[in-house]
């Protein structure tokens, strides 16, 4: 990891020494830049049982420019498009240096527990969530059955 | 007690060749310095220390550093034979009728009441008592020579005002030779001939004992309330009059009509009683108030501890550490150990470029801890120990200078409104006399602690 900023030394070896429950990034082999994430469906949530894969890259400016994060899991979520691109404002305009790989991820985690349909991303999610959320839970859920659960 | 000046300024004097040691010990008692004081009390000579006068705004030493009689602190020690002197006798004289004139070599004070006539009070040598004068001038009749104080100064080319409005001959300090050697101020210091000149166009005025009056720009003295510790809380200013009585403060500060006399309070220095002499403020602190404040090596010690928790930058994860000093140059390097905070919020971080873009046309960034906006500025340790009010941890900053220090200290200095000008007062930081600002004039800081 020669050429590396001691922040992201040091953030990688706590990720590692003290995961996140739920959490797991693992740097890639090649590229310590390059993060495998998994992040477990919140319990009480659409997407409680499934599994889901994100990849992480945090830039050259990094950490004065946030992580880039994306979802490789398919998933039903007003906030999440089709691509995988998460609507956060962490992620964005409300990034801070301050902030951490291991605060963004639990950022990611809270919403899966919190869908926000009145700031979507992917709209046809987001007007079935308000429109009749039973349905849109429903749906969820199933889309963590069938891409989520590892089979 | 060496300690107390063991001031790495000071070690820069002392130069290794015996000869200029020599020379340093021949310096008059009372310009010495307690490290000299020592080597002096193995030569026999008394070290009885009277107090100490500190000038508001420098953090242990003037930015030319600490030489001779200009320096930031000076130590007013009984000397080998009693200089000071008492009224005597008072005559009229008159430049047409002649009569008495005053004796050559005595001390004098002319109030010249018109062209015509002016009453001179003559004093004589007081065997128990010493006299330190205070004062612009550098004739040797001034024992410890007082610039006007640049705020936030750190260079000496920064020191200098275009013109100064502290007199030459500012004030005088009387000191009882016996304990509990009271220290009493008077405005007005004698100059080479002697001689106090009061015009014709000074506030002056007869008393029932005689003459009195008031210089042009006059000296006020401000006596904390409680003494000077933790709980100390600023008292009121005072005008203290050339015969050492004291007044109410005049409408603005030259004003020709003198304030009101107050009667029940005298002129005798208390610890922690300000001088301002219109340019420069000077904090007293009497010997035995001395000893209860923490030494230099305390301060170190206080500073070490701060460094000992490996307080760390929460962006760069990088360790910080609390200078004693001011780097020269601006840090900007994000590798560096010095810490910055927010003076808004207090947190404290490294060195970084975050949300700096925008500092271009506004002074205040983003914290990118809690997104308040406030000034981000280096922290220096306040190391001048005469401004503590007590020996707590250096847990807070001044705003806007970012000289820490304990709690109590900010606490108290942020509440002393100093004179500002000819009929204003602000509080300032006492390391480096800038004005202060924000809500409170100070910030608690918030380290983070090391997470690996």
């Amino acid at each position: 990891m020669s050429g590396l900023p001691r922040r992201i030394t040091k953030e990688t070896q706590r990720l590692m020494a003290e995961p996140v429950p739920g959490i797991e990034a693992i740097p890639d082999e090649s590229n310590a830049r390059y993060f495998h994430v998994k992040v477990a469906g919140p319990a009480e949530s659409p997407y409680q049982g499934g599994s889901f894969k994100l990849e992480l890259f945090l830039p050259e400016e990094y950490p004065m420019s946030a992580p880039k994060v994306r979802f490789m899991t398919k998933i039903y979520h007003p906030n999440i498009d089709k691509l995988g691109r998460i609507c956060l404002d962490i992620l964005k305009d409300k990034w801070s240096p301050a902030l951490q790989i291991r605060t963004v991820l639990l950022s990611i985690q809270a919403l899966l527990s919190a869908p926000n349909p009145d700031d979507p991303l992917a709209n046809d999610v987001a007007e079935l969530w308000k429109e009749n959320e039973a349905k849109a839970i429903e749906t969820a859920k199933e889309w963590t059955r069938v891409y989520a659960t590892g089979k | 007690m060496p300690l107390l000046n063991a001031e790495p300024e000071d070690t820069l004097e002392v130069s290794p060749n015996p000869k200029s040691l020599v020379q340093r010990l021949e310096i008059p008692a009372n310009f010495q310095e307690i490290d000299t004081d020592a080597k002096k009390s193995s030569l026999g000579c008394s070290t009885v220390k009277y107090g100490e006068l500190v000038i508001l705004g420098y953090n242990g030493c003037l930015p030319s550093g600490n030489r001779g009689r200009r320096r930031s602190r000076f130590g007013l020690f009984k000397r080998e034979t009693a200089n000071g002197v008492k009224p005597d006798k008072q005559y009229e004289v008159s430049p047409q009728k002649g009569g008495q004139s005053p004796k050559k070599g005595k001390h004098t004070i002319a109030y010249t009441l018109s062209r015509h006539q002016t009453v001179v009070v003559e004093y004589s040598s007081d065997n128990n008592t010493d006299m330190f004068q205070i004062g612009r001038s550098t004739e040797p009749v001034i024992d410890f020579v007082v610039m006007d104080t640049v705020p936030g100064a750190k260079s000496q080319e920064e020191c200098t005002v275009a013109e100064s409005t502290i007199s030459r001959f500012a004030c005088r300090i009387i000191c009882d030779r016996d304990p509990p050697h009271a220290a009493r101020i008077y405005a007005a210091g004698f100059n080479s001939s002697n001689n106090i000149f009061l015009g014709e166009k000074a506030c002056k005025w007869k008393t029932e004992f005689g003459m009195d009056g008031l210089t042009t720009n006059g000296v006020l003295i401000m006596r904390p309330r409680g003494g000077f510790q933790s709980d100390a809380r600023p008292g009121v200013w005072r005008e203290v009059s050339v015969g050492g009585n004291i007044y109410s403060l005049r409408e603005t500060r030259s004003s020709q009509q003198k304030g009101k006399l107050i009667d029940d309070e005298d002129n005798i220095l208390e610890d922690g009683t300000l001088i301002d002499l219109c340019g420069a403020t000077l904090l007293w602190r009497s010997a035995t108030g001395l000893l209860k404040t923490p030494t230099q090596k305390h301060l170190e010690l206080l500073r070490q501890g701060i460094n000992d928790s490996r307080p760390q930058c929460p962006i760069g994860f990088n360790t910080l550490v609390l200078p004693k000093h001011r780097h020269t140059s601006k840090i900007v390097d994000e590798n560096s150990k010095q810490p910055y905070a927010y003076l808004k919020c207090g947190h404290v971080h490294g060195y970084h470029q975050w949300d700096s873009k925008s500092t271009q046309q506004k002074m205040e960034r983003t914290c990118p801890m809690c997104r308040e906006a406030g000034s981000y500025e280096p922290l220096i340790m306040g190391n001048e120990p005469s401004f503590y009010v007590d020996s707590g941890n250096p847990t807070h900053a001044y705003v806007p200078c970012g000289h820490v220090c304990s709690e109590k200290t900010v606490k108290y200095w942020s509440q002393v409104p100093l004179p500002h000008g000819t009929h204003a007062f602000q509080a300032a930081c006492p390391f480096c006399a800038m004005p202060l600002c924000g809500d409170t004039g100070y910030i608690k800081l918030i380290f983070q602690e090391a997470i690996d």
